[in-house]
Order: structure tokens, then sequence, then C-alpha cells
């Protein structure tokens, strides 16, 4: 396999945090370890951990603004600890293939659920599990205090596109 | 020297309305990738010269272009009919990862190349002169080139301009702790065509470019230092979020004014 260049190694670290821990544990054992090409060893062995974590959050606070508008009502009862939670959520994803928007909800959802049931909104929850699944139809009865119970249902159409309907119990 | 907008949906209301001092216009491209865009940006540029300003084509990362990527781009550049296209010297994916945003490229002779092929394939595709922005990073990256030499080779091989952002060299010059004054003598000043500028944020210790903030006094001054060396053709205020009311958007458009002043 070929040696990686320095930007995909850049990339790497900036978009896994358990490399940039193991980056800032042992740099030398690191480049080793992704099979970096020699020539790129010398400048990446200066590379400041603390400064790779700061660009790292630059990005993560781009893909949080992204999470924030799928997720209106979940980062709203979260208030600020809905950033944390999901610096945690994407910290310990998967290191490899694209992230979008969608993925980074569905983490963030399911991270939240698991150490704070009452803070993810079912309704966008399981719009995110289903707008990355591959499933034709789902539905779901959602009931949440203080709101209306409804039925919600979901519709793939053609390629990615799908739908959602909600129907309100008494309306 | 035109003063111009980075135009955002949540201002079309009042960009709509003509105001007072804004001479022309920004487009972010990937705003109007979704069907009806070319539409929208018909009726704009019957109103207002148009820039086309791109955020993740990644002219930075070995390889092909994104296809997919470049013929949407190309798309809205050919609605738009702008002067000049633009793009920042900088990798948001990599053969791995989409990052969703803009990191630094090391200041190398390979770098140097991947970047020029680039400017080049996209300004031909589009048949438009380009432009290269100079970006932010928390990370400093070390090469055979000095970031200004690394910028001047690039505008002269690959036949480009520079678009200049003053928030952005600030913000490096503090976290980085350099002088900007000095850095903006090292640019070929022939080369500098457009300039970007916001306020910056400010995170304990680091500055920041959140595009959130009213610009400060002291990016005023060096904006106005850059319009006394270089001869450019354009200033843009490139606010993206916390939009604030007309009037102070009105204020912010001002203060440009200002800037063009004191050439």
């Amino acid at each position: 396999m070929a040696a990686v260049d320095f930007i995909t190694a850049l990339g790497r670290v900036l978009h896994d945090g358990t490399l940039r821990d193991a980056f800032a544990h042992d740099a030398t054992a690191f480049v080793k370890t992704i099979d970096l090409r020699e020539s790129d060893q010398a400048s990446f062995l200066r590379l400041s951990p603390t400064d790779l974590e700061v660009q790292a959050r630059v990005l993560l606070r781009k893909r949080f603004d992204q999470v924030r508008r799928l997720l209106p009502r979940t980062c709203q009862a979260l208030g600020k600890s809905a950033w944390e939670h999901f610096v945690v959520s994407v910290r310990s994803s998967e290191a490899y293939g694209n992230d979008t928007k969608v993925q980074d909800a569905y983490r963030f959802c399911t991270h939240v659920a698991r150490v704070q049931t009452s803070g993810v909104c079912a309704r966008e929850f399981n719009r995110c599990r289903f707008a990355i699944s591959r499933r034709g139809v789902s539905l779901h009865l959602v009931k949440e205090s203080g709101r209306i119970p409804a039925i919600q249902l979901f519709v793939r159409l053609r390629g990615e596109r799908w739908r959602e309907w909600r129907i309100y119990a008494g309306v | 020297m035109k003063v111009g907008v980075g135009y955002r949906r949540e201002m079309s209301d009042w960009i709509r309305g003509q105001p007072r001092g804004v001479d022309c216009l920004e487009i972010t491209a990937e705003h109007f990738f979704h069907p009806g865009g070319a539409a929208h940006l018909t009726e704009l540029r019957k109103s207002y010269p148009l820039y086309i300003h791109a955020l993740g084509l990644s002219l930075g990362t070995p390889g092909p272009l994104d296809a997919e990527r470049v013929d949407q781009f190309a798309q809205v550049v050919a609605a738009a009919n702008p002067e000049w296209i633009s793009e920042h010297v900088a990798f948001t994916r990599t053969t791995e990862f989409d990052l969703g945003h803009l990191n630094p490229v090391p200041p190398t002779r390979e770098s140097l190349g991947v970047m020029i092929d680039h400017v080049r394939e996209l300004s031909e595709r589009c048949a438009k002169s380009m432009l290269v922005e100079n970006i932010t990073s928390h990370v400093k990256l070390e090469g055979e080139l000095t970031e200004t030499e690394f910028l001047n080779e690039l505008c002269s091989q690959a036949n480009c301009g520079l678009l200049l952002d003053v928030t952005n060299l600030f913000i490096n010059s503090r976290n980085h702790g350099f002088d900007p004054i000095a850095w903006l003598r090292e640019i070929d000043p022939q080369k500098i065509q457009q300039l970007h500028i916001v306020g910056y944020s400010r995170d304990g210790d680091r500055y920041t470019d959140t595009h959130a903030r009213p610009i400060q006094d002291e990016l005023i001054e060096l904006a106005s230092e850059v319009v006394r060396y270089a001869p450019v053709k354009s200033i843009v205020l490139e606010r993206d979020e916390d939009i604030p009311a007309n009037g102070e958007l009105e204020m912010e458009i001002a203060k440009l004014e200002r800037i063009r002043g004191s050439r």
C-alpha cells in the first residue's frame, strides 16, 4: 500500500479525535503507524497537538452549526450542553468514510439518547434515522410531553429524496 | 474601487431595496447549487455586478478536482456571468473525508504545483479570471516557501489574482505572532484585486473568524493600509452569522466606504 501524503494525514488527525490523542501521546510512533511518506515526516512531527486540537474544534463547530439546523428542538432542549455532547459524539466516531451532516446528526442523537434520554426530540431522531437508512417506508407513533401525539410517516421517493407526513391525534 | 457585500438569504429584502453604498455582490456558489439557483442569479445580475466565490472545491487536495462539484460550480458561474471567480488556498476534503471546512495547505513546491494545476483548470473551465484567497488556520505549517512566497508564486504561475482577506491576515498575525504590515509588503501589490473583511471574534487567547461581528477599528486601519499599497478593485463585507438589522449593515458598508476613501 502506498505511503500516506501530508494532506491525507492532516485530514485524518483533524477528523478523528482518537488519532489526535495518539499524535499528542507519541508523535513519532504515530507517523509510523499511519505510514506517513518519509519526506513529510519532519514537518508533520513539528505540528503542535494543541494547535491541531483548536483547528479540529473549528471544523467541529462548523459541523455542529449544520447539525443545529437539523435538530433545532433537541439542541434547544440541551442548551449549552449540546455543543459538548456533539464533541463527544463525533470524537469517538469511526475514522473512515465521508461524514455528512445527517450522519453527524444521527450520531449526536444516538449519543444523547444514551446519556440523557429526555434530551432528544423523537421526531428529529426518527427523521435522521430514516434519512441515513435505506428503508422505503417508516412509521412511528410519537408521544412527547406537552405535545399532541402524532403518527410520523416517512416515504422514500426516487434516489435519495424522501417525504415526511405527520398525522396528529384528534386533528 | 467597488464596495460590496457577500449575499446571504437573510439580506435578500435589504438587497432588493438597492441599499446606498452597495456597488456589487459576492455570491457563494454553494448556496446556489439547488434547482432555481440559476434563475435567482439571473435576477440579481440585472441589478449588480457579481463575483462568484467557492468554499468547497478543495483546490489544495492532491489528485483531480471533484468533477460533480466543478460541474455545479460552472453552472452557477454560467448563470451569474461574474466579473471573476474565487476560491481559497486550502483543502476541505481528502481522498478519505469531506472535512467540511477550510484547512491550510503546506507551503511546499508540491502543494504549489497542485494549486496551480487546479486554479488553471477551474479558470479555463469557467472561462473566467480567478482569484485565490488566504485563509485563517490555527495550525502553522512549514515548507520550502513562506506563505507570501507561496501566494506570489501561485498568482504568478497560475495567472490569477489575490483575494486578500484582511480579517484572516489580522487573525493569523495575532495567533501566530507576526507583523501583518510586513507580511503585506512581501505580497506583489499588483496581484491584490479584492478584499474580504468582517469583524473578528475572540475565544480566550485565540482570535477566530466566526464572520459574526462588526468590523473593528484595527481591521479598518489594516484594510486602509492595503488599499494604499495595492490597486484593489473591490472590497466585500463577508458577514455570515448573526446578520444584523439593515441599519447596522449600512453602518458596516459605511466603514468599507471609509476604507475606500483612505486611498
